[in-house]
């Protein structure tokens, strides 16, 4: 079994992307793979709690679900996260940046930690764009 | 993964991705992994050299260009993309390289892992 | 290229954006004999609808072995009942998708 990193950039309902994202997490979990989810720029909305949806599929909910497997993982990226106004404060020992927005298991961290994620995976994809 | 091909097809300054795919080189670079940039359609801009963008409050995608070729990266500014928007090989950063549609897709499959923008 | 299997997602509209450069970019990469497998997700489904221009383009796809996989639900969902030849239509486009992708060989693209 391999370890599939997800680059995720687009944010939650302008499209269909972070569904996409969940759907092959939960697919490849289900499979026995490891899944890192990296959330970059509009991604780092996704992973927000308290999301009510009515017209789709809920992302944060769908999230939420997915970090109750082991081998999931959720990191956003800090400089995206502050740009939003997600993360406050410093990195704590684990460089992971303090919010109280996200939904329980995903983290903040630096950009650095995507190389770290790359260079232990056997596969990437990107979803971009969203248009 | 040993090396990653980052695609760009959207111009510089106009919107975050072109930005942010570009900060990705440096995590990459700094794992020591192959770093390829593939530059086409509107990514070609991002080429350009002397860019001036402190006027829009916005870092020069130039200079992340420059520094990515500086620590071992590879950036390729497709050929066609280029002739189709005026863009001339004397307009582009040191270090680029113009090449075919061809060569971009060939390093695309290469890479151990893409990502494209 | 021989020998390389790439799988690309595409979901997107095939007409928006840059497009025509992805299905120029298929044809060479099956003129180089890659084993490739499009997988049209979302509105990339609306590459399968018959009789649009891309017809051409994809049945020149089809015969060099391209293979076309459509989500049977995204095409229900928008009325598209008339479809190009040789379309493999799948409940579970995902997990097929996600089994080429993990595949030590294959590469993947998302578009």
């Amino acid at each position: 079994m391999g370890t599939l990193t997800i680059l995720l950039t687009s944010g939650p309902y302008s499209s269909r992307h972070p569904e996409f994202a969940c759907r092959i997490a939960d697919e490849a979990l289900k499979k026995g793979h490891k899944v890192n989810m990296f959330l970059y720029m509009d991604g780092v909305l996704n992973a927000k709690k308290g999301q009510i949806t009515k017209d789709s599929p809920n992302i944060g909910e769908s999230l939420a679900e997915l970090l109750k497997w082991e081998n999931f993982k959720v990191i956003a990226c800090i400089r995206s996260a502050q740009s939003r106004g997600i993360a406050r404060g410093e990195a704590d020992s684990s460089g992971s940046y303090p919010t109280d927005e996200y939904v329980a298991g995903a983290v903040i961290k630096s950009l650095h930690e995507l190389g770290n994620l790359l260079k232990a995976s056997d596969k990437v994809i990107a979803l971009t764009g969203g248009r | 993964m040993d090396s990653i091909a980052i695609a760009i097809t959207s111009a510089p300054y106009g919107v975050e991705g072109t930005l942010g795919s570009l900060y990705l080189s440096f995590p990459i670079l700094a794992k020591k992994m192959q770093l390829d940039v593939l530059l086409s359609g509107d990514g070609v801009f991002c080429a350009m050299k002397e860019q001036m963008s402190e006027a829009i409050e916005h870092p020069a995608i130039s200079e992340l260009l420059r520094n990515a070729i500086l620590l071992g990266g590879r950036v390729y500014v497709e050929k066609e993309s280029c002739k189709k928007r005026g863009v001339k090989e004397a307009e582009l950063l040191q270090g680029v390289e113009v090449v075919e549609r061809e060569k971009i897709s060939q390093v695309l499959v290469g890479a151990d892992g893409n990502i494209v923008f | 290229m021989s020998n390389s299997h790439i799988a690309v997602a595409l979901t997107h509209s095939p007409y928006s954006g840059e497009r025509e450069g992805l299905f120029r970019l298929l044809v060479l990469w099956a003129d180089q004999s890659a084993d490739l497998r499009i997988y049209l997700m979302g509105n990339g489904v609306l590459a399968a609808k018959e009789g649009s221009q891309l017809e051409d383009v994809i049945s020149e796809l089809t015969q060099k072995g391209v293979v076309f996989l459509a989500d049977k639900k995204e095409l229900n969902a928008r009325g598209l009942r008339n479809t190009i030849r040789n379309l493999r239509v799948t409940d579970n486009l995902v997990s097929e998708f996600v089994d080429d992708l993990m595949k030590k060989d294959w590469k993947a693209l998302v578009i």
